[in-house]
């Protein structure tokens, strides 16, 4: 760890003092800089996106508030440098930002997908304005208004603003709410994780602590901003500690996975994040006469979360770019979630990699009864991810059953406390009540309040490592799915499909999380099964973007339940990995692309 | 584009072919089926947006990851492309 006296950044009470004072400080300085779809760049220095902020914020600052003591404005727009204002805008005007983005594909199917979960956060929040771009605000007030509600729809350019204006006040107060940050959550219900100024002040300050990160630095990345590690994590960390940003998009890097890398080198960037599919992307999609010429030597941590950190990915890229430059201790894998604002734990220092293989079996001899280790391979390696970001967090591995904390060695579910927890979901008491309002059972504790996180961990070595969930979140490409979501879907894909069940299986090496879908139909005879198995296949992948790697018509009974009918997901997977799943029609992706999925 | 010799639809095909196994991770001389839709050969949303990428690399013509959705196969897509490359003024989305 560095030297604690001479590397402690300043500390700032809020994201808006931390922009205001770059304004001033840093005046002239690249806060940020955006990739558009068009191939040009958006270019803003800290006086400009502070000026751009404020100008925003003056427009949000004296709405209506509703169900809040102060207004949610909702966010849609496309990652940019408006996006970015927008949400400073309304941090400086202490309104409650919404995060949210618009229709990810052009197709009808996807367009319906994105106005019912649109319309799902304004009903639950009844967000006072939306800022979203111009062509979506027909679109936007007749969602609005299918659920009664009016807000103010304004676009980003509809907002003046001049760089040599006199600066506004900061309004940002500590502990009022800065974010609702939707977890990308099942259907029947979003919640959004209220997280307050305070929080991503702590979380952002021990990042910075942990990674001595601050002016005359740059960093560069392509991660969403509805995603908390996006936003927080790739954006308002490097803001908040006055480095110089360069940002793309995740279409941006996925039609051209070369330009991270490029851009890491050319502006000498110590930092990037990315999930682990992007560390895989980069390597498989570059090939290597056309890495020449790149300078990973300056990146002194690029950051792996948001899904399992996989060995094979982390030895692949430190392998095809230690010729480049890049430092093998370099790769940091975290682990966070929003609940917790963004990281929980990670490592305050270059480390190699602190690989742990366990038994998948006796692993699960000790968890809850629910707990689900993906079926398939009895060995599975589990990766460390540090230790608590700061010495007032803590993190406790705990038997959900007794709630009883575990000794390192064991695995439990893992359970947070500290500055970094949100204050609960907006407007679900009980939801809250039960996920962040846990006590430990042990004598003379005092009532601490944790945070459940329905993952399951174990400490080894004084790291933690993530084991598995107990909840039956599919993780795709670093964003969470709720099972849930997907059998909503194929439900309503085809009039013969009855129920659904969704599920993920691994793979043989025991590393990717393939996602099977399985349904009963209505009725059986004359039913067109290949029919129902290409509308499930079109309909999931259009609305949730993920290409399952089987789809079954079953027979009615078929799918596991409790006897009050509650699906038994985990069991189905056990099921269908022991091939016990008898199937009336099946497709599944096929030996013509079996292999080398990342 | 140039004067050059348009290119035909059958070395089209032969880019996106190779972008989809490269895309999958398949060996290079294998080849999918010209006739089975993307979402078949396990190309999720994000895969298409690769790919879009990588034609438009290989082709030097801005492929938008729409038309992959309004052309879902490798011959629809070859011959949407060939048309369009073809079209003294390519249609764009």
């Amino acid at each position: 760890m560095p030297s604690a006296a001479l590397q402690t950044p300043t500390e700032h009470l809020t994201l808006g003092h931390a922009l205001a004072s770059h304004a001033e400080r840093l005046s002239a300085t690249t806060a940020l800089v955006y990739g558009r779809p068009d191939g040009g760049q958006d270019r803003r220095s800290y006086a400009e996106l502070y000026a751009q902020a404020a100008a925003i914020g003056a427009a949000l600052h004296d709405l209506p508030a509703r169900t809040h003591d102060r207004p949610f404005v909702l966010i849609a727009l496309p990652d940019g440098v408006d996006y970015v204002a927008s949400f400073f805008g309304s941090v400086l005007a202490d309104t409650v930002a919404v995060t949210f983005h618009p229709p990810l594909m052009s197709t009808t199917r996807a367009g319906r997908a994105w106005d019912h979960r649109l319309e799902q956060i304004l009903r639950d929040c009844e967000p006072s304005a939306v800022i979203t771009t111009p062509e979506l605000h027909t679109r936007v007030r007749a969602v609005a208004g299918a659920a009664a509600l009016a807000p103010l729809v304004l676009a980003p350019e509809d907002v003046g603003w001049d760089a040599g204006a006199e600066a506004g006040p900061v309004r940002t107060r500590p502990h009022h709410l800065a974010l609702l940050q939707y977890t990308s959550g099942s259907t029947s219900s979003p919640k959004g994780a209220m997280v307050s100024h305070a929080n991503l002040a702590h979380n952002i300050a021990h990042i910075r602590r942990n990674l001595s990160t601050g002016p005359g630095q740059s960093a560069a990345g392509w991660l969403p901003l509805f995603h908390d590690m996006g936003l927080i994590g790739m954006v308002c960390h490097p803001l908040t500690a006055g480095m110089s940003l360069h940002m793309s998009t995740p279409t941006g890097f996925l039609r051209n996975p070369l330009g991270w890398l490029r851009t890491l080198s050319e502006t000498r960037s110590t930092f990037t994040i990315a999930p682990d599919f992007g560390y895989a992307t980069a390597v498989h999609k570059v090939p290597e006469e056309r890495r020449a010429g790149l300078d990973l030597s300056g990146l002194r941590h690029a950051l792996n979360g948001a899904e399992p950190v996989r060995r094979r990915t982390v030895t692949a890229f430190t392998e095809a770019y230690a010729p480049h430059g890049f430092h093998p201790h370099a790769l940091m894998p975290v682990y966070g979630l929003a609940e917790a604002t963004l990281v929980v734990t990670c490592l305050d220092r270059q480390a190699p990699p602190a690989l742990h293989e366990a038994d998948r079996r006796t692993l699960g001899g000790a968890a809850p009864r629910s707990g689900d280790f993906r079926a398939g391979t009895a060995r599975t390696e589990l990766v460390g991810c540090g230790s608590a970001i700061a010495p007032d967090t803590e993190v406790a591995v705990v038997d959900p059953r007794t709630s009883r904390r575990l000794p390192a060695g064991e695995i439990g579910e893992i359970w947070i406390s500290g500055p970094g927890v949100a204050g609960g979901y907006w407007g679900r008491e009980q939801a809250s009540r039960e996920t962040f309002g846990a006590t430990v059972d042990e004598p003379g504790s005092p009532a601490r309040r944790f945070l459940r996180t329905g993952d399951l961990g174990i400490w080894h070595e004084g790291q933690l490592r993530v084991a598995g969930r107990i909840k039956d979140v599919i993780i795709h490409r670093g964003t969470n799915h709720h099972p849930q979501d997907l059998e909503a879907t194929a439900e309503g894909c085809h009039p013969q499909v009855a129920r659904a069940v969704a599920f993920a299986v691994r793979d043989e090496d025991d590393q990717d999380e393939q996602v099977v879908l399985a349904c009963e139909l209505h009725a059986y005879g004359g039913s067109d099964h290949a029919g129902v198995l290409t509308a499930l296949r079109t309909a999931v992948l259009e609305e949730h973007g993920i290409a399952p790697a089987a789809v079954a018509v079953v027979q009615t009974g078929a799918v596991p339940r409790t006897t009050s009918g509650k699906l038994r997901r985990a069991e189905a997977a056990q099921r269908w990995s022991a091939g016990e799943f008898r199937t009336v029609a099946l497709w599944h992706r096929g030996a013509t692309s079996k292999g080398g999925r990342r | 584009m140039t004067a050059e010799a348009p290119i035909t639809q059958r070395a089209i095909s032969a880019v996106v072919q190779a972008s989809i196994a490269s895309e999958l991770g398949l060996p290079e001389e294998e080849r999918v089926d010209r006739r089975t839709a993307f979402v078949d050969l396990g190309l999720d949303s994000a895969a298409l947006i690769g790919l879009a990428g990588a034609v438009t690399e290989e082709l030097g013509f801005e492929v938008p990851t729409e038309w992959l959705f309004d052309h879902p196969t490798v011959h629809s897509l070859s011959a949407f492309l060939a048309d369009a490359l073809a079209a003294p003024e390519p249609a764009r989305g």
